[in-house]
């Protein structure tokens, strides 16, 4: 798959490295590849409640579980979300575009929940007296927007990938 | 003509593991032979994935054989069947001439 004239390449290294080194192969098991979605998913839900419920004890390992879950992700799927399009076959070409399609739906969804809830909750302090959201809680919720971003291409392609 | 849908559009049947086989290929061979992913002929061989006509003609290329001896819309028959079929035309020749 990679050209012979791009041995050289530090990039067309990593990436056959990546699509055909053997280490760590039993994350790329479907069941594990599955965990670490769960794992990545409760770890930004922790995360977020954590900071938003001023549990602070909570926050780093949280923060840390959803990282290592990231890093394991992205071995899993043999770095394919991130590789250059040169580096691929046309299959995974195919199937990174629908995760990134679904992952594109499901951040655009978050997003939307986030930004009605805003309007909502702005309505509703402005109207009804209700305790208006401070800033924090919107700069802490674009820390739980990140990390979805990062994560959800390579949790798509994790999850729904019979091989890798 | 209605749009066939992707969920409507036909299965494409193919004889990629049995070739493979009688080539004496691993599927790593074929991939690098071909430029694909090791992984990406399992789901070829599997009928998994439709290959696109670039990757269908460099397979018939590597195979010297006509596309369509390996890619097909109709399901093909076991060679077992084709094979004891031209046997017998063949023993059935022999007697009429």
């Amino acid at each position: 798959m990679v050209n012979n004239e791009l041995r050289n390449d530090p990039v067309a290294q990593e990436a056959e490295e990546a699509l055909y080194g053997e280490n760590h192969a039993w994350l790329r098991s479907q069941r594990a590849r599955r965990w670490l979605v769960v794992v990545a998913g409760a770890a930004i839900i922790l995360s977020t409640a954590s900071r938003l419920a001023d549990w602070p004890f909570l926050a780093l390992p949280a923060i840390l579980v959803f990282l290592a879950s990231w890093v394991g992700l992205r071995i899993a799927v043999r770095k394919i979300i991130d590789l250059p399009d040169q580096y691929i076959d046309e299959r995974m070409r195919e199937r990174r575009g629908i995760a990134y399609r679904h992952a594109y739906a499901g951040i655009g969804a978050l997003l939307s929940v986030i930004m009605l809830a805003h309007i909502a909750l702005t309505l509703l302090a402005k109207y009804q007296g209700w305790p208006s959201m401070t800033g924090e809680v919107w700069f802490e919720l674009s820390f739980t927007m990140v990390f979805t971003m990062m994560i959800l291409p390579n949790a798509v392609y994790a999850w729904t990938e019979r091989d890798i | 003509m209605a749009r066939i849908t992707k969920a409507e559009e036909p299965p494409v049947y193919n004889r990629l593991a049995a070739l493979r086989t009688d080539r004496g290929l691993s599927r790593r061979e074929l991939a690098d032979a071909v430029g694909v992913h090791y992984q990406t002929i399992g789901y070829l061989e599997r009928g998994e994935y439709k290959p696109s006509l670039v990757m269908a003609l460099r397979i018939a290329a590597l195979f010297e054989l006509p596309v369509e001896a390996i890619f097909s819309l109709n399901e093909f028959r076991p060679m077992s069947a084709l094979l004891a079929e031209q046997a017998l035309a063949g023993t059935q020749n022999k007697e009429d001439s």
